[in-house]
C-alpha cells in the first residue's frame, strides 16, 4: 500500500514544490535582512506601498478591459494598449489646448472633467471601429486568428499615432490644482496625485462591479460569457452586447491613460507597450475574464514592483535591486500559475460556474 | 568608472542603481535612494527615463532639492521642455565647441541657413569632423577601375583612418591612435540649464569646461 503511493509521487510537481519553497525562503529570509538593517523608515515603506498602489490601480483598470473582453469571446485583445496610449494621447491634445487658453487654470476641475471625458470618448470610439472592423468579421474563426489580427491593430494603431505625431516624448503639462501632498499624521504625507490616481480608480471598479451585477446590460454580458448561442436563443442581441464590453473596457482604459499622464507627465506614441503587457499580466495573475481578479492582479502587481526589490533583495546585498523589478513580477506571475493555474480568483470562479 | 573617480577625489557613493528602459515610475528607486542623503544624483541615461527621473526626484521625500546632472544623453533641446521646473538648476555635460570659433560660427551659419534654427542636440560638431575625416579618407584610398567603378579597400581606409595626424576639425586637433579614437577630450563641457532653456531657448551657456 505504502510503496503504491510513493510510485504515485509526480517529479515534476515536486520540483516545483522545491522552487517554490526556495523563492519562499529568499524572499522571507531578503524581507528579514532588510527589515533587520532598518534602512528604510516607516514614512518610506508608506510612500514605497502608495506609489505601488498608484501604480497597480492604472494596470487594474488596463487589466479590466483584457479580462472583460475575454471573458466575453475568449480572445486576448493585443490592441488594448493601443486603445489606453489613443486616450492618453487624445487627452493629452484636450490638456495642453486648455492649459494654453488658460482655462485649465480658471476651471481646473471642469478642465480634469473634459480631460477624462475626451479620452474615454477616444477610446471607446476607436474600440467600437477596432471591434467593427477588425474583430466582428472573424468571429467565427479559429482563436488564433483574431488574436493575430489583435497583434496587427496594435501596429496599425501604434504606428498611426506615430505617423500623425511624430516620435518625440511630449510632456504633460502640469496641472496646478493636482501639484503638491496632503499631510496624514506625524511625517507620513501623500501626494494629491496618488490620492486622485487611486480614488478614480476604485471608484471605477466600483462602477463596473455595480454596473455588471445589477444592470441589465450587465446581466446579458454574463449571460453571453456562459454561452453565446443560448443567450441569443433567449433574445439578447449578442453582437450588441459585445460592442458595449468593448466600449466599456475602452472607456476604462482612457481613463487609465489620463491618470497615468497625470502621474507621469510624458506621452509617446509606444507609451501603451510595457504598460499593456504588465496589465495583461496582472489580468492572468488575478484569473483571467475574472474582472475582481484583474482588480486584485493589478494592484499586487504594482505593489510587489514598488516594494519587491527593496525588500527582497536590498538586504541581500544584491547591487541596483530596481532593475529586477520586472523579474521579480514575472516571477510572481510564473509561481501564482505554477501553483493556481487559473491565476488567483481563477479557480473560485470556474468552480461558481459549475 | 565615473564613481570610481569620484571616490578618488574624496566623494561618497551613497547609492548605485539602475533602472530599465522603458520604466515609467521612478519614485520606487528614488526612495530607494533617498535613505542615503545624497547631495547630488548623476544619472547619465537617455530620454524619456532621464526626464522621468528628473521630474519625480522633485516628488520624492527628501530629494526635492537635490543637485541633479545628467550627461550628453539628455543634452538635447526636447529635454528641458519636457521635464518643465524640474530642469531649471540641472547640470549636463556635453561635447562643447567655443562658439567664438571662427570655423565653428561658419558651421552653425550654414546649419542656420541650410537647416534652421540652431542643432538641437550635442554631437554635431563631432559628427561633422567623423563625416568629414571619412570623406576625406574615401577620396584619399578609392581606386577607380577600368570600367569606371569606384573600389574602396576596406583595410587601406581603415589604415589611413587609424593614422590621421593633425586633422584640423572643429572640436579640435584631431590625431587618431592605434584603436582608432580620434577625439581630444578637450570639446567637452557641463553646462547648467535655467529657466531660459526650459521656455525653449537652446544652447544652454557652459558652465565649466576642462
Amino acid at each position: 500500500m505504502q510503496s503504491y503511493r510513493i510510485r504515485r509521487i509526480n517529479w515534476t510537481d515536486l520540483f516545483m514544490w522545491v522552487v517554490g519553497a526556495a523563492l519562499l525562503a529568499l524572499i522571507v529570509g531578503g524581507t528579514y535582512l532588510t527589515l533587520q538593517q532598518g534602512k528604510f523608515t516607516a514614512v518610506q515603506w508608506f510612500d514605497l506601498a502608495v506609489f505601488g498602489l498608484a501604480q497597480g490601480s492604472v494596470y487594474a483598470l488596463i487589466a479590466l478591459g483584457y479580462t472583460l473582453v475575454y471573458g466575453i469571446l475568449r480572445m486576448i485583445n493585443f490592441a488594448h494598449s493601443e486603445i489606453f496610449m489613443s486616450g492618453a494621447f487624445i487627452g493629452y491634445f484636450a490638456a495642453t489646448g486648455m492649459q494654453r487658453a488658460g482655462f485649465m487654470q480658471e476651471n481646473p476641475l471642469l478642465g480634469i472633467i473634459i480631460i477624462f471625458l475626451t479620452a474615454m470618448t477616444t477610446s471607446a470610439v476607436l474600440a467600437i471601429l477596432l471591434e467593427r472592423i477588425a474583430y466582428r468579421p472573424l468571429r467565427g474563426a479559429p482563436r488564433l486568428v483574431p488574436l493575430i489580427t489583435a497583434i496587427g491593430a496594435s501596429f496599425f494603431l501604434q504606428y498611426t499615432f506615430r505617423g500623425l505625431f511624430g516620435t518625440q516624448n511630449r510632456a504633460y503639462p502640469e496641472i496646478d490644482v493636482i501639484k503638491g501632498t496632503v499631510p496624514l499624521f506625524g511625517d507620513f504625507q501623500i501626494q494629491k496625485i496618488q490620492i486622485i490616481v487611486i480614488a478614480a480608480a476604485a471608484m471605477m471598479m466600483a462602477f463596473l462591479v455595480l454596473f455588471v451585477q445589477y444592470t441589465k446590460t450587465g446581466k446579458a454580458m454574463r449571460a453571453v460569457s456562459e454561452d453565446k448561442s443560448v443567450a441569443a436563443l433567449m433574445g439578447i442581441d449578442v453582437d450588441a452586447i459585445i460592442v458595449r464590453t468593448f466600449i466599456l473596457g475602452a472607456s476604462l482604459a482612457g481613463a487609465a491613460g489620463v491618470l497615468y499622464c497625470f502621474m507621469f507627465r510624458i506621452v509617446t506614441f509606444y507609451m501603451g507597450f510595457i504598460p499593456g503587457i504588465k496589465a495583461f499580466t496582472a489580468a492572468v495573475l488575478g484569473g483571467i475574464g475574472n474582472p475582481a481578479g484583474a482588480m486584485l492582479g493589478g494592484l499586487f502587481l504594482g505593489i510587489f514592483e514598488s516594494l519587491g526589490p527593496t525588500l527582497f533583495l536590498d538586504g541581500l546585498g544584491v547591487p541596483a535591486p530596481y532593475q529586477l523589478k520586472d523579474v521579480i513580477a514575472f516571477t510572481m506571475l510564473v509561481m501564482v500559475l505554477i501553483f493556481r493555474p487559473t491565476g488567483i480568483l481563477g479557480e473560485r470562479l470556474s468552480r461558481a460556474k459549475a | 568608472m565615473f564613481a570610481e573617480v569620484f571616490a578618488e577625489l574624496g566623494g561618497e557613493v551613497t547609492a548605485r542603481e539602475a533602472v530599465n528602459v522603458g520604466d515609467t515610475d521612478m519614485k520606487p528607486v528614488l526612495t530607494s535612494i533617498a535613505t542615503g542623503a545624497p547631495e547630488i544624483i548623476y544619472f547619465p541615461i537617455f530620454e524619456p527615463e532621464g526626464n522621468l527621473i528628473a521630474a519625480q526626484s522633485r516628488e520624492v521625500a527628501g530629494l526635492e532639492t537635490v543637485i541633479l546632472m545628467g550627461a550628453d544623453g539628455l543634452f538635447a533641446d526636447t529635454f528641458p521642455e519636457a521635464t518643465g521646473s524640474a530642469a531649471v538648476g540641472m547640470y549636463l555635460s556635453g561635447p562643447y565647441v567655443d562658439v567664438n570659433d571662427a570655423d565653428y560660427k561658419a558651421f552653425l551659419d550654414k546649419w542656420a541657413d541650410q537647416i534652421g534654427g540652431v542643432p538641437p542636440s550635442g554631437f554635431h560638431a563631432h559628427a561633422f569632423d567623423a563625416t568629414n575625416m571619412l570623406l576625406n579618407g574615401i577620396e584619399a584610398v578609392a581606386v577607380v577601375d577600368a570600367d569606371g567603378t569606384v573600389h574602396i579597400g576596406r583595410q587601406a581606409l581603415r589604415d589611413y583612418l587609424y593614422g590621421l595626424k593633425d586633422y584640423n576639425g572643429l572640436t579640435g586637433n584631431l590625431t587618431c591612435n592605434e584603436n582608432g579614437d580620434c577625439a581630444t577630450g578637450e570639446a567637452l563641457g557641463v553646462f547648467k540649464l535655467s529657466e531660459a532653456e526650459v521656455n525653449g531657448s537652446w544652447p544652454p551657456p557652459v558652465f565649466w569646461q576642462p
